[in-house]
């Protein structure tokens, strides 16, 4: 009579030691909360990771290459996607931009003599889609004690623009323009000797690709060569703008 | 006396050149870096009539130095060859619940994170439509920027693409036609056969596409077969579809690494010695809205003549004709 009475004590005890080491060992569970009222920002550490993992705000399904997923998820089961299948590789990865100077500098500017600068610009871009980095100036150079403005270049055989590239090696020519070489950059760009102007945001131009690319893009670095000079009638001096660059993840 | 002099020369002149040094130097500035990360590069989101959602991007600072970021939402199109958005200057959507042209600077300090949570409320009535915007972040360093004046600033910008389509609609309808493969009618024997299909989309939303592409021969067998690279095509846009530049198979989840790897081309190419006779290029699109797979198969045929050496053949008995032209009217002169 005895024996089947320590039998339901015995499960008692050994589920509460199951239980009470569960509890112990499991690891603690936090949630971030990313609503917000309008829109807001918010600092600190969060539990967004990179690389190719969900998190608490997206559903991200797992079919495979071929198969082609429909970019929007299904009332009921989901109404924020971020993507899956091959084109959406990487797609919740981080997309990076660097510029590794931001700061051009060409000294006092001379009559015939051009000056140059130059700085790297790099992407790294999970997503299967590539890139695009455009570039842009706020206004030509600008001298910073007059009103002098260096026009920007039309290159040696005064047709490049800020659309199509030329030589420009001879320095009685002056200008404002830039080179591209490395990664990625426009077939325009031949050798080193090839420059365009930059578009210039203060009279409309539509800003231009200097980057691109529709693969994977894994640290693709391009360097980016500024030139300068003045004309023999201009005032030497220090002249100055400002250049954009702007980095969109290919969609 | 005499070493005492020219030991206070000596100090003096070093006092000098060290001063004139300092005032006429251009004062330093920092060769700084700006390093920026974004996650995710792009969303897709749906959101319904009458309801409300956010979407929350995460902005990194990978640099060194505390950086000044402004927030700025601008529209995109598709530029209808790629997947590259063709940003402007504005933002067109009107249900976001804060004033989307003037969104606060912030500063971010070396290494850190910051999010930027953006809620949306969408009335009851309006259209099916879709947005294609980038939340742009302009950066800019943190430093005083009093350097030479012959110093320019380089300034750069980090986007994150946001689709977000408004819809009652349980299914996104799809209206996708391949509608131009870019190639000739006739080609020469001796040259490949290239080819880019051109996918429309005439729907009001974002379809995916993606299948296989084949070329077969007079007889239907099939002789070069292509994996079209997966892609969404905007609504009321258009798209060239991708293959893989050395023919290798499409990467899985199981192995994103090697999509680092694979190279895409527009080109589609078939590169025979010969080319002759009738070739049918066959699309097999599979195009995914939701749940719903729907196939489009689309063909082209294509004739492969010898026209180069036809042209040898004419301009032979051409270059003859004016030979002898030319002779007789030396002779009758």
């Amino acid at each position: 009579m005895q024996k089947p009475a320590s039998l339901p004590i015995k499960l008692v005890v050994g589920l509460s030691i199951f239980i009470g080491v569960s509890f112990v060992l499991s690891p603690l569970v936090s949630a971030e909360n990313l609503e917000s009222n309008s829109y807001k920002i918010q600092f600190g550490n969060f539990n967004i990771t990179s690389g190719e993992k969900s998190s608490a705000s997206y559903n991200v399904t797992d079919t495979v290459g071929q198969t082609g997923a429909g970019p929007y998820g299904q009332y009921g089961v989901s109404s924020y996607f971020v993507g899956s299948g091959f084109q959406y590789i990487y797609q919740i990865d981080r997309f990076k931009f660097r510029l590794s100077k931001t700061a051009i500098n060409f000294g006092t500017l001379l009559p015939n003599i051009h000056q140059t600068d130059s700085h790297d610009i790099a992407i790294t871009s999970g997503g299967a889609d590539g890139y695009i980095v455009y570039a842009y100036e706020a206004y030509p150079l600008k001298n910073s004690l007059s009103v002098d403005t260096i026009p920007n270049t039309t290159c040696d055989s005064g047709t490049c623009s800020y659309t199509t590239a030329g030589i420009w090696n001879t320095v009685t020519v002056p200008g404002f323009g830039y080179n591209m070489s490395g990664n990625d950059v426009p077939a325009a760009f031949v050798d080193s000797t090839y420059y365009k102007s930059f578009a210039d945001n203060s009279a409309g131009n539509p800003m231009q690709a200097v980057m691109s690319s529709v693969n994977v893009a894994n640290n693709r670095v391009a360097t980016v060569t500024y030139k300068a000079g003045v004309s023999n009638t201009q005032a030497s001096g220090d002249y100055s703008t400002y250049v954009v660059f702007v980095a969109v993840p290919g969609y | 006396m005499k070493l005492t002099s020219t030991c206070n020369r000596l100090i003096f002149n070093t006092v000098m050149a060290a001063t004139l040094t300092v005032v006429f130097a251009h004062p330093a500035f920092a060769q700084t870096t700006i390093d920026l990360a974004v996650s995710p590069p792009t969303a897709y989101m749906k959101v319904k009539q009458g309801s409300s959602a956010t979407h929350t991007i995460v902005i990194e600072n990978l640099s060194d130095q505390q950086l000044k970021l402004t927030p700025r939402i601008v529209d995109f199109k598709s530029d209808n060859t790629s997947g590259t958005p063709v940003l402007s200057d504005e933002s067109s959507f009107p249900y976001f619940d804060f004033d989307a042209t003037s969104l606060e600077q912030l500063t971010l300090p070396a290494k850190g994170k910051a999010q930027l949570t953006l809620r949306m409320s969408v009335p009851s009535g309006v259209p099916n439509q879709e947005f294609p915007m980038t939340v742009l972040f302009e950066s800019q360093p943190d430093t005083d920027f009093s350097a030479a004046a012959s110093d320019s600033q380089v300034r750069g910008m980090i986007g994150s693409n946001l689709i977000l389509l408004v819809s009652g609609d349980a299914q996104v309808p799809s209206n996708l036609a391949v509608n131009d493969f870019k190639t000739s009618g006739i080609i020469d024997s001796f040259r490949p056969l290239k080819f880019t299909p051109v996918v429309t989309n005439t729907g009001y939303g974002a379809t995916a596409a993606s299948g296989s592409a084949q070329i077969l021969n007079w007889r239907g067998k099939v002789v070069k077969e292509y994996q079209i690279k997966p892609v969404v095509i905007l609504g009321n846009s258009s798209r060239e579809l991708e293959t893989t530049l050395s023919g290798e198979p499409l990467p899985t989840l199981d192995n994103p690494e090697a999509a680092e790897k694979i190279l895409f081309t527009k080109q589609f190419i078939y590169k025979p010695l010969l080319l002759l006779g009738i070739y049918k290029i066959s699309l097999d699109l599979s195009v995914q809205n939701q749940a719903e797979i729907n196939h489009i198969i689309q063909t082209k045929t294509v004739l492969a003549v010898p026209l180069s050496i036809l042209a040898v053949v004419l301009l032979i008995p051409g270059c003859w004709w004016v030979y002898i032209y030319f002779l007789r009217k030396k002779d009758s002169q």
